[in-house]
C-alpha cells in the first residue's frame, strides 16, 4: 500500500510542479538558514572535552598586592601564586600555561625561512591533562628541558607530515628537540584559554616547557596586567605580573574542597604577610562553567538565531497556505476517492506520504542551502571561520527538520481536504 | 439487498428546515434493476447519496446487504463503499491523468488486493466493457460513451453487490446512450443488482422496476413487465 | 469598495488569511529591526575618528632573527627603517608604535595624579589609559592638534622608565577628567604633563568623550612584540608608497616577517566588520523574507481565483468592469497587509526587545516603520497584480457554464 501512496505522491508532484517547487524551496530556505545558524551555535556551545569536562577546573584567585577599588583580577595568575598552588601538591595535576608567539624553522633545513607560530608554554602535565592527541612520540616531561611538541599543521609545513620526533627546531634563534607530534586537534572552543577571541582560533603550533620559555624570554602575547615593570619574561617569576592560565584536575568533591582550602590558605598567608590588602576571592570553574562564565557563544550569532527561527515559522506558514491551495485544487479527486470507498484515514496516510516525499526533497535542498549560508555567514563575519562547521549530527538534524516541517505544513491542508462535500464535487 | 425503512433526511439552514427525504422506504432485492425517477429537487440525489453511503440521515433504518448502516464510523463506511457499491456517475468522474488501467486500479488498491488479483480483475472488467485493447489510453483520448464504459468497468472490478448509476447516459448522445444502456441490461441479466437515477422516462420504462420520488417521498410505485416491446421470442411466435 | 464584504470573504478563509497576516507581521518585525541594525552599523562607520584615515598607512612587522634580542641592535635597525621610509616619495611623516588607534584592548596603563590617596574612588576607565610610546614624529603622523602646552621632542626621551619624572602629552578628554582646571605642569604617576592634544578615537566602543591616551618618547624595541610603523602619506601617492614600503625595510634588514600592510581606511572598515557583517546577514534574511511573502501573496491571490472563478464570472455578467474585479482582488491584499501592519507593530517592538537582550540595537523610528509598511504594501501589490489581472480577464460567460 505504501508503494501505491508513493506512486501517487510522485504523480501529484509532477502534476503541480510550480506549487511543489515553491513549497520545497520555501521550506528548504527556512530550514537551510536555520540549520546553518544552529550549526554555528552548536559548535560554539559544545563541550570540547566531554570525557573530562567535569574534572578540569580553571583556577581563579585574587592576589592583587595593592589596595584598589577596581574589578579584581582573578582569571589570570601571577607566577608566584601559580607555583605556590602547583608545588603545594594539593592535587595530582596542576598546570600553568600562557600563549606566546615565535618564528621557527627546521634547524637542518637549507631554507632560512622562519614560520610564524602560535606557541603555548606550559607545565609538562598540560598536554596529557587536556587529552591532546599524539600522532608520534609523547609530551615533554621536564619543565626545564629543551624538548618541544609540534602541532599537526606546523609539522606538515616543516616536515611534510613525516615523523619528526628527534629533529631539531630553531625557535627564535634557539635550538630545541622535537619529542612529540600532535594529530589534528580541532578544539572548539579551545576551553583552556578563552580570552581575546582565542577560543575559536585553533590550538597552537608549538608546545614548549614553561620554565624554558620564560628563560628564553618568549613573551606572553595575551592579556597581561602588572604592578611592576619588567623587561624579560624571567623577571615575571618574582614580580607582580599577571598573565598565566591555571588549571587543575580534580576527580572528586573532596579533592575539590581540599584545593579550594589551599587557595584560601594561600590568600590568607599573603594577607597575614601584609602583601594582599583586598577581599579574598577563590573560585574553581569546571570546563562548561568556565565557558558559560566567559560567554563564548557570540551574541551576534544568538541574535541571528532568534531571527532565523522566526523566519522558519514564516516559511512553515507559507508552505501551509500553498498546500491549502494545492489540496483545494484536487477536491474532485478527493471526493471521487471518498465515493469509491477510500477512508479518511487512508487519505491522511496518502497526504502524509506525499508530505514525506516533499520533505525528503526539501531536506536535500536545505542541506545544500545550509552549506551555502554557512559560507555567506563566514564571508560576512570572518571571525566565524573556525566555528562554521557542520558535522554529521547537524546534517541529520537539518534533514529531519525539513521532513518534520513539511509534514507539519501538510497536516492542516490534508485534514481539511478530507471533509470535502463528496456529492457536490462529483455532481457536475 | 438494499432496504430502507422510513428514512428521513432534513437539511437545516438557519431557521428553515427542508425535508429532502421524508419517511422514505424502499426494498431492493438481489438481481433487480430499479429506475428512480422524479422531478428536479424531488430528493433523487439525496436518496442516491444516502444509498451510496455518501450522506447521513436522521431517522429510519438502512440495511445494505445485511449490514445495518447506523452508527458505523468512517472507516467502516468507506470499506463498505469500496466492497459493496459500484458507482457510475453522469460525468464519468475518471481521473484525467491516470490511464484507464490505473483508474480502475485505484479503488482496488485501497481494498488491499494482491497485484496479481488486481491485474486479473482490471483486465476482466475492461474486457467485459470491450476496452481491453485501450487499457493504457487516457480518458481524454476516448469518446464519452467509451469513458462511461470505463467508469462501469471501474465499478465492476470490485465485484460489488450493487451498482448505483446517477444519470449514466445524461451526457451522451442517443447512440452512445443506448450502448451504455445495453451494457447495463446485460450486466443485470448476468445477475447484477442495479439502481439507476434517471430523468428519461423512455429509459425508465425499459427497466424492470420503476420508483418515482416526488417531494422526498415515494409517491408512486409501479412495476412494469420486463421489456414491454415485442421480445425476439414473441416475434418469432 | 465594500469593506464588510471583504472582511466576510476573508473570514471565510480564516486559516489562510490569518497565516498570511501573521507572516506579514513577522516580516515587518524582521525587516524593521534589520534596517535598524544596518543603520546602527553605518552610524558607527560614519562617526568621525579625528584621524586623517585616507593618509595613514600601517606596516606590521615582527623580527624573525634572534639578533633582535639585543635592544641596541634593534634600535639601530629601527632608526635606519624610519629614515628610509621617510625618504620615500609622498611620505610626510613616519613613526613607530606599539599599537594603533581604533582598537579594543591593546596596551593600557592606569593613570592618576601622583598624590592621589590609595583609597580614592577614581573613574574606572582611568585604569585603561592607552600608551603610545613613539618618536616626536608621532604628532605629524597622526596630525595631532595641540590644545595646550607643547609637543614632545627627542629631549623628552627617557627610555625604559615609566616613572613620574618623564614628560608626557595626554589626550583632551583625559586632561578634562584628571585635571579640569588645567593639566599642563601637573604630575601623574606616568609622568609630567607638558602638553594636551585633541582626542582621536582610540577605542570606538567607548564614549567619544572618554578617549583616554597619552604619548611618551621612546620607541619600544622588544623583539617579542609586533612593531607598527605608521606612515602619513600624500593620498595621491598612497599606492606607490604602499607598494614600496615592504621592500624598503626588508632592504635595511631582511630577517623580518612583514605580517601585513594596510591603510587606515581598511583598518577602520575591518574594525566594524562584525557589525556590518551582522547587518549583512540580517539584510540577506530580509531579502529571503520578501521573496517568501511575495510567493505567498501570489499564491493567496491565485488560490482565490481558482475558488471564485464562477463567482467572479457572475459579477462580470452582472456588470462589474474589469477594473472593479482588479480592485476587488487587490483590495483584499491591501486589507490583509493592513491587518499584518497593525499586528506587525507589536512584532517590531517585541523583536527589538528580544534582540536587545543579545546585542546593542537602537529603537526603530516612526519614519522607518512607515517606510517598511509601504515596502511590504508595494511588494504585496506587485505580487498580487498578476493573478488579479488574470482574474479580471475571466469572461462573464463562465457564469453560465458549469465547471
Amino acid at each position: 500500500m505504501f508503494q501505491y501512496y508513493l506512486q501517487l505522491s510522485i504523480k501529484n508532484l509532477k502534476r503541480f510542479p510550480t506549487l511543489y517547487g515553491l513549497v520545497t524551496l520555501t521550506l528548504a530556505i527556512g530550514v537551510g538558514v536555520f540549520t546553518a545558524n544552529l550549526a554555528i551555535l552548536n559548535t560554539m556551545a559544545s563541550d570540547p572535552i566531554p570525557e573530562k569536562s567535569a574534572q578540569l577546573f580553571h583556577i581563579s584567585i585574587n592576589t592583587w598586592p595593592v589596595e584598589t577599588n577596581r574589578d579584581p583580577i582573578t582569571d589570570i595568575l601571577r607566577y608566584s601564586d601559580g607555583m605556590a598552588l602547583k608545588q603545594g601538591e594539593f592535587a595530582d595535576s596542576t598546570v600553568l600555561h600562557y600563549r606566546s608567539h615565535a618564528y621557527i624553522r627546521d634547524a637542518e633545513s637549507k631554507s632560512l625561512t622562519r614560520f610564524s607560530s602560535a606557541v603555548r608554554a606550559s607545565s609538562h602535565q598540560f598536554l596529557n591533562m587536556v587529552n591532546a592527541p599524539f600522532k608520534y612520540g609523547s609530551t615533554y616531561t621536564d619543565d626545564n628541558s629543551r624538548n618541544v611538541v609540534l602541532g599537526a599543521t606546523m609539522n606538515n609545513t616543516l616536515f611534510a607530515g613525516e615523523n619528526s620526533v628527534g629533529k631539531t627546531l630553531e625557535v627564535n634563534g634557539e635550538l630545541y628537540t622535537v619529542v612529540g607530534v600532535l594529530d589534528e586537534w580541532p578544539l572548539r572552543p579551545m576551553f583552556y584559554h578563552v580570552h581575546e577571541g582565542l577560543e575559536f582560533r585553533g590550538t597552537e603550533d608549538l608546545f614548549i616547557p614553561i620554565e624554558t620559555a620564560l628563560d628564553s624570554n618568549l613573551a606572553a602575547t595575551v592579556r597581561t596586567v602588572s604592578t611592576d615593570n619588567f623587561d624579560t619574561m624571567a623577571e615575571t617569576r618574582d614580580r607582580g605580573v599577571y598573565y598565566l592560565q591555571g588549571w587543575v584536575e580534580l576527580t572528586n568533591d573532596a579533592q575539590k574542597q581540599r584545593f579550594i582550602a589551599a587557595m584560601q590558605g594561600h590568600s590568607q598567608a599573603l594577607k597575614d604577610a601584609g602583601q594582599f590588602p583586598n577581599e579574598i576571592i577563590t573560585q574553581l570553574h569546571d570546563v562548561n562553567e568556565w565557558l558559560a562564565h566567559n560567554e563564548v557563544v557570540d551574541n551576534r550569532v544568538a541574535a541571528f538565531a532568534i531571527a532565523t527561527s522566526l523566519f522558519l515559522v514564516v516559511c512553515i506558514f507559507n508552505a501551509s497556505s500553498l498546500l491549502l491551495a494545492r489540496y483545494s485544487a484536487t477536491n474532485f479527486d478527493t471526493a471521487l476517492k471518498r465515493a469509491l470507498g477510500v477512508s479518511k484515514q487512508q487519505l491522511l496516510m496518502q497526504g502524509m506520504v506525499e508530505g514525506a516525499v516533499t520533505g525528503v526533497i526539501s531536506g536535500l535542498i536545505s542541506l545544500l542551502l545550509a552549506y551555502a549560508f554557512l559560507h555567506v555567514s563566514v564571508m560576512l563575519l570572518p571571525n566565524l571561520e573556525y566555528v562554521a562547521v557542520m558535522g554529521a549530527d547537524m546534517l541529520l538534524l537539518g534533514f529531519l527538520l525539513a521532513l518534520f516541517t513539511t509534514l507539519l505544513s501538510s497536516l492542516y491542508p490534508v485534514v481539511r481536504s478530507r471533509t470535502v462535500a463528496i456529492s457536490t464535487e462529483l455532481k457536475g | 439487498m438494499l432496504k430502507m425503512n422510513n428514512v428521513s433526511r432534513i437539511y437545516e439552514t438557519g431557521t428553515v428546515r427542508t425535508h429532502a427525504l421524508r419517511n422514505f422506504s424502499l426494498d431492493v432485492q438481489e438481481g433487480e434493476f430499479v429506475a428512480v425517477t422524479g422531478p428536479s429537487g424531488s430528493g433523487k440525489s439525496t436518496f442516491l447519496n444516502i444509498a451510496g453511503l455518501l450522506d447521513s440521515f436522521q431517522q429510519g433504518q438502512y440495511t445494505l446487504d445485511g449490514v445495518n448502516i447506523q452508527g458505523l464510523n468512517d472507516n467502516a463506511l468507506s470499506s463498505l463503499r469500496n466492497e459493496k457499491i459500484g458507482f457510475i456517475f453522469q460525468n464519468y468522474n475518471l481521473i484525467p491523468d491516470f490511464s484507464l488501467y490505473d483508474n480502475i486500479d485505484m479503488p482496488l488498491r485501497y481494498r488491499g488486493f494482491s497485484a496479481k488479483d488486481r491485474k486479473y480483475r482490471i483486465e476482466k472488467s475492461l474486457e467485459r466493457v470491450g476496452l481491453i485493447a485501450r487499457k493504457d489510453y487516457y480518458p481524454k483520448q476516448l469518446s464519452g460513451g467509451q469513458q462511461q464504459r470505463v467508469a462501469i468497468a471501474r465499478a465492476l472490478a470490485g465485484e460489488p453487490k450493487i451498482l448505483l448509476a446517477d444519470e449514466p447516459t445524461g451526457n451522451l448522445d442517443s447512440l452512445m446512450a443506448s450502448q451504455v444502456m445495453t451494457l447495463l441490461e446485460e450486466l443485470n441479466s448476468e445477475g447484477a443488482t442495479i439502481i439507476m437515477v434517471t430523468h428519461d422516462p423512455d429509459q425508465a420504462r425499459a427497466v424492470k422496476r420503476n420508483v418515482q420520488i416526488i417531494d422526498g417521498e415515494v409517491s408512486d410505485f409501479s412495476i412494469y413487465a420486463p421489456s414491454q416491446n415485442v421480445s425476439p421470442i414473441e416475434a418469432s411466435a | 469598495m465594500n469593506i464588510k464584504a471583504l472582511l466576510k470573504s476573508l473570514l471565510l478563509r480564516r486559516f489562510t488569511s490569518s497565516l498570511l497576516v501573521l507572516q506579514l507581521a513577522l516580516t515587518l518585525g524582521l525587516i524593521v529591526n534589520s534596517v535598524v541594525l544596518a543603520l546602527d552599523a553605518r552610524e558607527k562607520l560614519l562617526q568621525p575618528t579625528g584621524l586623517p584615515l585616507e593618509k595613514l598607512l600601517v606596516l606590521e612587522s615582527w623580527p624573525t632573527s634572534g639578533a633582535y634580542k639585543d635592544s641596541d641592535y634593534y634600535r639601530s635597525i629601527l632608526d635606519e627603517d624610519l629614515l628610509k621610509l621617510s625618504q620615500l616619495d609622498g611620505v610626510n611623516a613616519v613613526s613607530p608604535q606599539i599599537q594603533v588607534p581604533i582598537q579594543n584592548g591593546g596596551w593600557n596603563m592606569n593613570m592618576e595624579d601622583i598624590d592621589t590617596p590609595p583609597d580614592a574612588a577614581l573613574e574606572r576607565l582611568l585604569n585603561f589609559v592607552a600608551v603610545y610610546y613613539s618618536t616626536p614624529d608621532v604628532f605629524d603622523t597622526f596630525e595631532l592638534e595641540l590644545v595646550d602646552g607643547r609637543k614632545l621632542t627627542w629631549d623628552d626621551e627617557n627610555a625604559g622608565e615609566t616613572g613620574s619624572e618623564r614628560n608626557i602629552v595626554i589626550s583632551e578628554s583625559l586632561a578634562n577628567t584628571l585635571y579640569p582646571d588645567g593639566a599642563v605642569g601637573r604630575i601623574t604617576n606616568r609622568g609630567r604633563v607638558v602638553g594636551v592634544v585633541k582626542d582621536f578615537i582610540n577605542n570606538p566602543f567607548l564614549d567619544p568623550k572618554k578617549q583616554f591616551f597619552f604619548f611618551a618618547i621612546g620607541p619600544v624595541t622588544n623583539s617579542s612584540f609586533t612593531q607598527y610603523y605608521v606612515l602619513n602619506v600624500d593620498p595621491a601617492k598612497m599606492d606607490a608608497v604602499r607598494h614600496a614600503a615592504k621592500d624598503t625595510i626588508l632592504g635595511v634588514q631582511a630577517e623580518r616577517d612583514i605580517s601585513s600592510v594596510y591603510t587606515f581606511e581598511e583598518h577602520h572598515t575591518e574594525f566594524f566588520e562584525q557589525d556590518t557583517g551582522l547587518a549583512g546577514l540580517f539584510a540577506m534574511l530580509c531579502v529571503l523574507m520578501l521573496v517568501i511573502s511575495a510567493i505567498s501573496s501570489f499564491a493567496h491571490a491565485q488560490f482565490h481565483i481558482t475558488r471564485q472563478k464562477k463567482l467572479i464570472g457572475i459579477r462580470r455578467a452582472l456588470g462589474a468592469k474589469k477594473r472593479d474585479v482588479l480592485l476587488y482582488v487587490l483590495s483584499e491584499n491591501w486589507l490583509v497587509t493592513l491587518l499584518g501592519a497593525v499586528i506587525g507593530m507589536g512584532f517590531i517592538v517585541g523583536f527589538n526587545m528580544l534582540l536587545g537582550e543579545q546585542i546593542d540595537i537602537s529603537q526603530p523610528s516612526i519614519a522607518l516603520v512607515s517606510l517598511s509598511i509601504i515596502i511590504v504594501f508595494a511588494s504585496g501589490t506587485i505580487a498580487t497584480w498578476f493573478p488579479a489581472w488574470r482574474t479580471s480577464k475571466i469572461p462573464p460567460v463562465i457564469a453560465t457554464r458549469t465547471v
